[in-house]
């Protein structure tokens, strides 16, 4: 053990600790660790599974918006389709609605799908998966994009009706 | 900075020398309060990351989705209001009607450019193409009891009202209906005859019979005549009495691709009045045997509607036939 400066019989005698003060130093950094430890894994399963609720909230309220906005956009094209002029050199039924979405849902890029039945929004870490229904009636395209401002479209000139189109802006 | 590593035992730092106030063993706890602040700023941005998103949904693009029907509905509605007016005011010929529908147009086009951009969208009505026609009214009176052609060789037919006196309207039922009862016929150039019979069933009713080929017609609609002096049977509108009445008007003539020809029939079973507008498969102007109350007509207008915001766009050219039937 190193010499303590100033050490002697008086400090040795004054000194009433039962352990040395290597010991009692390491005991203390171990205890400390140990505390320090269970902060971290307590607070951060916290904020994991925090993460997870609001991954899994902003999924949903985000897949709402979209299927909001594809049957908007399904009742516009419906209505532009409405008594449409079949002459020739007549103007294609032209819909167009633009939906501002958040890159990112609690800091995690995520992606969204959609078809005929459904808004599809996924994310990879933590995984997740949020399926909203949706009551177009005309047929969408299925598509995959990447999570953020998105397009929904519409563009038909011949007989019947065309497809909904999702596309990235 | 506080010196976390972990090295051989300092007396000085451990015990302050002989000043042991001066001790310097808070490393550790100052670190757990980092993690701790760390992780409390995470939940509360986490908290208002959702909250956030949470208020977005709220919002939207219904009001913008509105605003383009409505957009529609106001050019569609007016137009056919201009078009039926142009008709009602009796224009001296065609040229004079499709003048009086271009200038509607443009001052509907006006107000609704103004009205919207107040509202921070763009709106534009412009009118593409004219289809004339002729609009024909009689009154029954003035018609052979017999038989007689409202409209020859047509392809489309509009606002086709018969205004009757229920206490003008001959008493029977379905079957003595197909020889007593004034009836409207629909002769198809390809799919044979149609026949609509408007006559007071025994019950007292105004009542809407429906038949093919002269055959026993089918009662279709009845409406109590409660003191009224005039019902009106809208054969296009399929409507009775301003009630709904689907199906009077023969699903093959809503849209043929032949001429037909309609003809009042057993006139002198009915008094009122009769109004339609038609459209002639060839040229402007049908022919009738009612030539007194033949006028020229604008018989639909295709307009080209656009409307556009930040987020949305809506393009279409509508074809604006105010009362013809549906498909």
């Amino acid at each position: 053990m190193r010499e303590r400066r100033g050490s002697g019989r008086k400090r040795l005698l004054s000194d009433e600790r039962g352990v040395s003060v290597t010991v009692g130093y390491v005991l203390t950094l171990a205890i400390g660790a140990v505390l320090l430890s269970g902060v971290v894994i307590g607070v951060g399963g916290v904020v994991d599974s925090q993460t997870d609720r609001a991954v899994r909230g902003d999924l949903s309220v985000l897949g709402q918006t979209t299927a909001a906005n594809v049957e908007s956009a399904d009742r516009l094209a419906r209505a532009a389709e409405a008594d449409r002029s079949n002459a020739a050199g007549a103007t294609n039924a032209s819909v167009s609605v633009a939906v501002d979405l958040p890159t990112r849902v609690a800091g995690i890029p995520y992606r969204i799908t959609v078809d005929n039945d459904a808004v599809t929004l996924r994310t990879n870490h933590p995984e997740a998966t949020l399926e909203i229904p949706h009551a177009a009636r005309l047929n969408v395209t299925p598509a995959s994009v990447r999570g953020g401002p998105i397009r929904i479209e519409y563009d038909h000139g011949a007989g019947g009706t065309g497809n909904l189109t999702v596309v990235e802006r | 900075m506080a010196d976390v590593s972990i090295g051989p035992p300092d007396g000085d730092r451990l015990f302050g020398g002989e000043d042991t106030s001066n001790a310097d063993r808070a490393q550790l706890l100052l670190v757990a309060g980092l993690v701790m602040a760390v992780s409390l700023v995470t939940l509360v941005v986490l908290l208002n990351a959702t909250i956030y998103s949470e208020n977005v949904a709220t919002r939207g693009i219904e009001s913008a989705d509105g605003e383009a029907l409505e957009v529609r509905a106001t050019a569609v509605d007016g137009t056919g209001e201009l078009l039926d007016a142009t008709n009602r005011a009796g224009p001296t010929d065609h040229a004079d009607a499709a003048e009086t529908v271009r200038n509607g147009v443009k001052d509907l086009d006006r107000e609704a450019s103004r009205s919207y951009a107040e509202r921070g969208g763009v709106a534009r009505i412009e009118l593409l193409e004219i289809r004339n026609g002729s609009r024909i009214t009689t009154d029954m009176a003035a018609v052979d009891p017999n038989a007689s052609t409202l409209a020859a060789d047509v392809d489309r037919t509009r606002g086709f009202v018969l205004d009757v006196d229920p206490g003008s309207l001959v008493e029977t039922n379905a079957s003595g209906a197909v020889d007593n009862a004034f009836h409207v016929e629909l002769n198809d150039s390809t799919g044979g005859t149609h026949q609509v019979y408007v006559y007071n069933g025994t019950d007292g009713n105004v009542t809407v019979a429906v038949g093919d080929n002269s055959g026993e017609p089918t009662v279709w609609c009845e409406t109590p005549p409660d003191g009224r002096d005039r019902v009106a049977v809208d054969l296009t509108g399929e409507r009775l009495g301003g009630r709904s009445c689907p199906g009077i008007w023969p699903t093959a003539l809503v849209a043929p691709d032949d001429a037909y020809d309609i003809t009042l029939m057993s006139a002198n079973a009915a008094a009122g009045e009769a109004a339609a507008t038609v459209r002639a498969v060839s040229g402007d102007t049908v022919t009738t045997n009612l030539t007194g109350g033949r006028q020229p007509a604008v018989y639909e207008a295709t307009i080209g509607l656009r409307y556009r915001t930040a987020e949305l766009r809506f393009e279409t050219d509508v074809r604006v036939v105010p009362g013809e039937p549906n498909a």
